[in-house]
């Protein structure tokens, strides 16, 4: 039987899970196809609910992996083949160097999320007018101080691709009313003079201090909520033109705006379908990674010794993942020990 | 005004019109933000299905919005997030209205809807105004 532990994936789940491993004494190689560790949460620039610096948690805890010697970081890795069972797995690894075989006791996918490119949105003119951004892109903006200056006026709309059967996902991507809040309370604080608009269905605001957050957003930081389904973004002259019903008043309204940012949908990982073929593990309808029981073992992949962690299982945030992160450690070290 | 909800009404018509449930409709209002003749309407196409919803029927039969939304057209359904056909919805409404002798409002814009539905030599001129 081996005692070590891969990890497939090098954002905050697939740290968090390595971390644990070799906290209790367990052995890891994590995986990772980019050339650096951090996964998405390396792209935001202050996370929610507290506006925390996302660049310095995120460095932190990749440094933390960095140094740990029971952790064998392969960037520039994918996983090419894998056989066995529960306590000994033998996978083929392509690394930048060749192609390499070991034995392993256990496996973590986490493989993290993929943001969906809103492209089916012809009526948000997304890809047309280079106003019309998505979060992820909002986040870049934020990073490199390229918010828009003056008296300007930016609209944020929820739910594109998510709740949507017709051109994306009938499943809500959980945390976009979240972040967008953030987004709004970020913009007022870049640019004080900017007004911003949130359009949206229902909040949801599922976590703690969530609520009181997106709450804070309207009633300390001016954020006007207006409950539509955004139509559609008209772009002349150079403004935009977003129009909506206002449903509380069952009123078509109009806001013309300098900037529109779309929170699109989370979707599964790129390949999650072949990666799970090629682990011999389920997913969902939609290409997550799929749990046997939801319940009380959402981190239980269909097969046995094969654990799954973060956000390659549904859209969540990142104090989810680092959660999952750690019970799939413990599950690995239960069949590798 | 407060309106009695109950259970039995054209809905059930309406539904078997469209071949599909109105209980799809995620009442985000999409369809109203996008739709040209909202102005004239007096119930947003969401709240036309809202009523429908509740067997509210005299207040979607009374209305204009069944006589003024568009002929043919399919601006709302194509952004619908479950892609509800709302001008089929109308139809149907309006179909019943006739039924039950409720007289067309078309108050606002021309007369072009109502030559269209009685008149064969204004189809024409209908599609095209
Ligand atoms: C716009 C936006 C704003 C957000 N703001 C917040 C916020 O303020 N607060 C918050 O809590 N959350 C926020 N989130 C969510 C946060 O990004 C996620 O919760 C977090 O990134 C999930 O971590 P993860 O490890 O599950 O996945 P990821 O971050 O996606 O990491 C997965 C990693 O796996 C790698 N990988 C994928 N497939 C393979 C493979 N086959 N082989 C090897 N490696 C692979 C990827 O390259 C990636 O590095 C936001 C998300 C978005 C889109
Ligand atoms: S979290 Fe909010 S914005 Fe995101 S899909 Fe769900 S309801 Fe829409
Ligand atoms: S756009 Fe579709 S789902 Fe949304 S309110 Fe209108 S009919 Fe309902
Ligand atoms: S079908 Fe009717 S309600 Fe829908 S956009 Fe056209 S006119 Fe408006």
């Amino acid at each position: 039987m081996s005692k070590k532990t891969l990890v497939i994936g090098g954002g905050i789940a697939g740290i968090t899970a390595a971390q644990k491993i070799a906290q209790n004494g367990g052995d890891v190689i994590l995986i990772e196809k980019e050339d650096a560790l951090g996964g998405n949460f390396a792209k935001l620039t202050y996370t929610f609910p507290v506006l925390g610096d996302a660049k310095a948690l995120v460095s932190q805890e990749v440094q933390k992996v960095q140094t740990t010697p029971s952790i064998e970081i392969l960037t520039n890795t994918t996983l090419t083949a894998c056989q066995g069972s529960v306590g000994d797995f033998s996978v083929e690894l392509k690394t930048l160097s060749g192609t390499r075989q070991e034995i392993v006791g256990a496996i973590i996918v986490a493989a993290g999320f993929h943001y969906m490119e809103p492209t089916a949105y012809t009526e948000y003119s997304y890809g047309r007018s280079p106003k019309v951004v998505t979060s992820l892109e909002f986040e870049k903006m934020a990073a490199e101080n390229r918010l828009p200056q003056g008296n300007v006026r930016v609209v944020f709309v929820h739910c594109v691709g998510s709740r949507d059967k017709a051109k994306g996902y009938v499943y809500c991507s959980k945390i976009c009313c979240s972040y967008s809040a953030k987004h709004a309370i970020m913009m007022k604080k870049a640019n004080p003079q900017s007004k911003s608009y949130v359009f949206y269905i229902d909040i949801r605001a599922l976590g703690k201090g969530y609520e009181e957050f997106i709450r804070s957003a309207m009633e300390e930081h001016n954020v006007r909520y207006i409950r539509g389904r955004v139509a559609k973004v008209l772009e002349s002259e150079g403004k935009l033109l977003v129009r909506a019903e206002d449903s509380l008043m069952g009123n078509p309204v109009e806001v013309e705006a300098d900037l529109v940012v779309l929170a699109s949908a989370m979707e599964p990982p790129v390949g999650s379908r072949d990666l799970a073929a090629m682990l011999g593990i389920a997913t969902d309808e939609y290409g997550f990674f799929q749990d046997v029981e939801s319940n009380v073992r959402p981190c239980h992949s269909s097969k046995p010794g094969i654990f799954l962690a973060g956000s390659c299982t549904q859209p969540m945030e990142i104090a989810s993942a680092v959660a999952m992160g750690g019970l799939s450690a413990s599950e690995a070290l239960a069949v590798t020990r | 005004m407060r309106l009695r909800i109950h259970e039995n009404g054209i809905r059930t018509i309406v539904e078997e019109s469209i071949q599909k449930s109105l209980t799809a409709c995620l009442q985000c209002s999409k369809c109203g933000g996008g739709c040209a003749h909202v102005d004239e309407f007096d119930l947003s196409p969401r709240q036309v299905i809202e009523y429908l919803l509740d067997c509210l029927d005299e207040q979607v039969l009374d209305s204009r919005t069944i006589w003024l939304c568009g002929k043919n057209c399919t601006e709302c359904e194509v952004i619908c997030p479950v892609g509800l056909p709302l001008n089929g919805i109308m139809v149907t409404l309006r179909e019943e209205a006739t039924r039950r002798g409720v007289e067309p409002k078309y108050e606002q814009p021309s007369l072009i809807y109502h030559k269209f539905e009685h008149c064969s030599k204004h189809r024409r001129e209908g599609e095209e105004g």
